[in-house]
């Protein structure tokens, strides 16, 4: 190996992260990776904790997601005492998660990935970030902070706090949903409606101009995973696990999410803190998968929302046999999920069970082993608690999306590298298309902090023997 | 236009660092003229939230000063943005969204930022102080 470009930080992500090309002899690229260099440990704080807190703890592993991780801790308590939860418990968990998902998706594509198309690959970096966005586009990005305004806000009327929220508990819910806090999200949905169509338009007009780094900024075959409902149908609290590969074969139809360790199995690589994972029947790392948007999307017969499966149609024709495999598609399979979103919560709001007042079952610990699952904004989280007979943590295993996403990640990586990296004429739109293959999956890494584009980003072609050959900075 | 915005920022959860949340509950009590609204920590939405406003004053805690200042904003800078936002980067934003006003930063020293709910009885003293200042500083101006 004659040289190697570092990328680090990975900028507009959640999280720190750093690339690293590998350079062959004859100057051209032969290999990438994408490094997560963050190391959490959470499972092992888990130790000793009792299932009751549990939700409320494991929020704290994400700032962005938290619902998602209170909500599959909560499913596992449900499981660890066996109880069935009351429908308005049930219907405000649904709530919330709709809520995260949009608020979620639209700070990974108005916030971190619109300065991409909006601005341009090649533009200056101080012009390719939301600020330079609010000056020449701020009607797009008002819809976009607006969107995760009311998610964010939807979050809190249910949960009480916008981040972290802790009223999701084994057996249900703590509090019950006001009237008030429906008459005030309810009008909100207009705007929300309409501030999809413009950006699904939006995005959608780049299709075209985008098309050799459509091709090439993770554009590869794979299998997807995803949850879905007993119809095929997308669903993200509940159902039954799918499988499809790129050809649109259905490798599995319904696996129990419970048992989840009998078709995927974590690796563990020397230069990254994330353990990939893999579908056990095709070993590793043959059985890549991806999850999160693009997959649930490809997993679904439909989304089950008109507006949002029209949407899908359009979608499926974008890839092949229905399977959409480039993974710059996450973004618009990102969009419809958010038109799904807002109206499932229009669905929920008009639903008098949500207001429902018997909101828990009671239960002492009665199962020592359980698994909850749901979806994330970046794809299937599964939590797995073994307890003790008082129902304390004795040993947890949480697998989230980022980790089941690495390995495509690093195959979107290395292609777009091979695509678009000269490394004897290095410049930063090379680099950025790197990191927007990236950017696609939405990855978060620390799952508690945010980058925008103004981080500082160093580049260093290094020789053999060590010595920086060049460098470039930002 | 709205009413001037009041931006108590800062974790309750974090003893003197929830000064900010203090002085909206100081200002609540005495004026009703006023947009209070608390926030934990700065986060992108707010620039929604300012631009709406004709004036947006932040009203933080700041181990760096002796006593209550209460100054205009006058660098806004986006550069600095990165996981942290800052008043000056939430205003370049908000100025991107429409907002024309003026900006102002109240600070409040404080000295205990550590685990635990309640303020120190200096920072309580300057969250009334911070609190009189406010009012003397805002309530005449047109528009708030």
């Amino acid at each position: 190996m004659a040289q190697r470009i570092v990328i680090d930080p990975v900028t507009r992500i959640e999280g720190h992260a750093k690339i690293t090309i590998d350079v062959d002899d004859a100057g051209k690229v032969a290999d990438a990776h994408f490094h997560i260099v963050e190391f959490r440990g959470f499972e092992k704080l888990c130790e000793g904790r009792p299932i009751h807190e549990m939700p409320a703890f494991m929020a704290r592993v994400c700032g962005i997601c938290p619902v998602s991780h209170a909500l599959a801790s909560s499913k596992a308590g449900d499981r660890i005492l066996g109880v069935d939860i009351p429908p308005a418990a049930i219907r405000q968990r649904k709530l919330a998660t709709y809520a995260q998902i949009l608020q979620s998706h639209a700070l990974s594509f108005f916030h971190l990935a619109s300065p991409d198309f909006l601005a341009g690959l090649d533009a200056d970096p101080k012009s390719r970030n939301m600020f330079a966005l609010a000056e020449k586009e701020p009607d797009l990005l008002r819809r976009g902070i607006r969107l995760r305004q009311f998610g964010q806000r939807a979050i809190e009327l249910v949960g009480g706090k916008r981040v972290h929220p802790g009223w999701s508990v084994p057996g249900g819910v703590i509090n019950a949903f006001p009237l008030a806090a429906r008459e005030e999200l309810l009008p909100w949905l207009p705007e929300l409606n309409e501030s999809m169509a413009i950006a699904i338009a939006r995005l959608k007009s780049y299709f075209v101009p985008l098309k050799s780094e459509i091709d090439a900024m993770g554009h590869f075959p794979s299998l997807f995973l995803g949850l879905v409902n007993e119809d095929g149908d997308l669903e993200y609290y509940d159902g039954k696990v799918r499988v499809v590969d790129s050809e649109g074969n259905v490798v599995a139809a319904a696996l129990e999410p419970y048992r989840y360790l009998s078709y995927v199995n974590e690796a563990s690589e020397s230069w990254t803190y994330v353990k990939p994972t893999f579908y056990k029947a095709l070993g590793y790392p043959g059985g890549m998968y991806r999850v999160g948007p693009l997959a649930r999307l490809n997993v679904a017969k439909s989304t089950g929302t008109p507006k949002a499966d029209k949407e899908l149609k359009e979608f499926r024709q974008l890839g092949h046999s229905g399977v959409v495999s480039q993974s710059f598609h996450y973004h618009y399979a990102r969009l419809i999920e958010m038109q799904h979103c807002v109206e499932r919560i229009e669905e929920l709001l008009e639903d008098k069970e949500l207001l429902g007042t018997r909101i828990r079952s009671h239960a002492q610990p009665n199962h020592r082993d359980a698994v909850g699952c749901t979806e994330a904004p970046r794809g299937i989280l599964w939590h797995h608690y073994q307890v003790d007979e008082l129902g304390r943590i004795e040993k947890a295993n949480l697998l989230i999306a980022t980790q089941q996403n690495n390995t495509a990640m690093n195959e979107a990586v290395k292609q777009a590298a091979m695509r678009f990296v000269n490394p004897v004429a290095l410049n930063e739109g090379m680099l950025n298309r790197v990191e927007a293959a990236i950017r696609c999956f939405d990855p978060c890494l620390s799952c508690s902090t945010h980058a925008l584009g103004q981080m500082a980003m160093e580049v260093e072609v290094v020789g053999p023997g060590g010595d920086v050959l060049a460098r470039l900075g930002r | 236009m709205g009413r001037t915005l009041l931006l108590g920022i800062g974790n309750t959860l974090r003893g003197d660092d929830g000064v900010g949340s203090r002085v909206l509950e100081l200002l609540a009590a005495k004026v009703s003229g006023f947009r209070l609204l608390a926030a934990r920590g700065l986060l992108p939405e707010l620039a929604a939230e300012i631009a709406q406003a004709p004036r947006v004053v932040f009203v933080d805690a700041d181990l760096r000063v002796q006593s209550v200042k209460l100054e205009r904003l006058t660098q806004e800078d986006a550069r600095a943005a990165g996981h942290a936002w800052s008043p000056e980067t939430l205003v370049v934003l908000a100025r991107g969204l429409g907002f024309s006003g003026d900006a102002w930063v109240c600070r409040i020293p404080v000295s205990a930022c550590g685990h635990g709910e309640g303020l120190s009885e200096e920072a309580e003293r300057a969250a009334e102080e911070a609190t009189a200042m406010l009012l003397g500083t805002l309530m005449g101006v047109a528009g708030r």
